[in-house]
């Protein structure tokens, strides 16, 4: 496969844009510190860009962010954290903490990668679970067996399959 | 009244952070503990986040508080999977009723 340049210079436009966003926000928009930090956002750009396109052993080539999947990812953890933070702070103020808690392993339809990272770092902030191991599999810790922890993981998963446009979700 | 909503949410979050701390004292395990600190810490910031976000002085004071927020979801969510996965290579069983 040739070395794909336009998506390169995409991708590498798009992380300065992000990471002198970034820069400014830490230094509260401070004039001095632009020029300070302006080679640091190069090199990070450059350093994240060609690690997102090293190829990867056994792995397709990586498809762009689909920005509509990602906003609908974004909305769906924002109201699934509020409704975890809510859930595990009952269970805390109960006098009988409400815990039926189980190991169980959940079985990862997505490829390995970073669609698999994403996905098991979301997991922990999801209500009443928590994940355990990613290698292949996923291993969760789920606060209550009987709760509906099993349908959000697939709608997580479907969600997070689309944002990497990965076939099948 | 901008000011009582952003003191609304800076009491719930402290109240996120409280039932977090109670969580990490009361739970019997590493597990069920992480769960506490991970998901109430978390919601507890980002409550706080958004009622200092409302009385910050400019847009990048506002977005410099999300972004510390954002770090700190992918902080904790890591940490927690490695203090759990440590916990699984050392054969601790989870806690069970």
């Amino acid at each position: 496969m040739p070395f794909p340049a336009g998506a390169f210079a995409a991708a590498l436009t798009w992380r300065l844009l992000v990471f002198t966003l970034l820069w400014w926000l830490l230094t509260t928009g401070q004039q001095a510190a632009l020029l300070f930090g302006a080679p640091f956002v190069i090199i990070a750009a450059l350093l994240s860009t060609l690690a997102r396109f090293r190829a990867r052993a056994g792995e397709g080539p990586l498809q762009p962010v689909a920005p509509l999947a990602l906003l609908r990812l974004i909305g769906f953890f924002l109201w699934h954290s509020l409704l975890g933070g809510v859930d595990v702070a009952l269970r805390a103020f109960r006098w009988r903490l409400p815990l039926s808690p189980d190991l169980i392993d959940y079985p990862l339809r997505l490829p390995p990668g970073p669609a698999t990272v994403l996905m098991s770092g979301l997991v922990s902030l999801m209500p009443g679970t928590l994940a355990v191991i990613c290698a292949g599999r996923l291993r969760v810790h789920v606060l209550d067996r009987r709760g509906h922890w099993h349908q959000d993981l697939e709608r997580l998963e479907r969600c997070v399959g689309a944002v990497y446009r990965i076939p099948g979700f | 009244m901008l000011i009582s909503l952003s003191a609304f949410f800076l009491v719930a979050g402290a109240v996120f952070f409280l039932a977090g701390t109670l969580g990490l004292l009361r739970f019997p395990d590493v597990y069920t503990r992480l769960h506490a600190l991970t998901k109430a810490d978390n919601l507890g910031l980002g409550l706080m986040v958004l009622g200092l976000m409302l009385q910050a002085e400019s847009l990048a004071a506002a977005g410099k508080l999300l972004f510390i927020w954002l770090l700190l979801l992918a902080a904790s969510a890591t940490a927690g999977q490695l203090v759990a996965s440590w916990a699984q290579g050392k054969g601790i069983a989870p806690w069970r009723r």
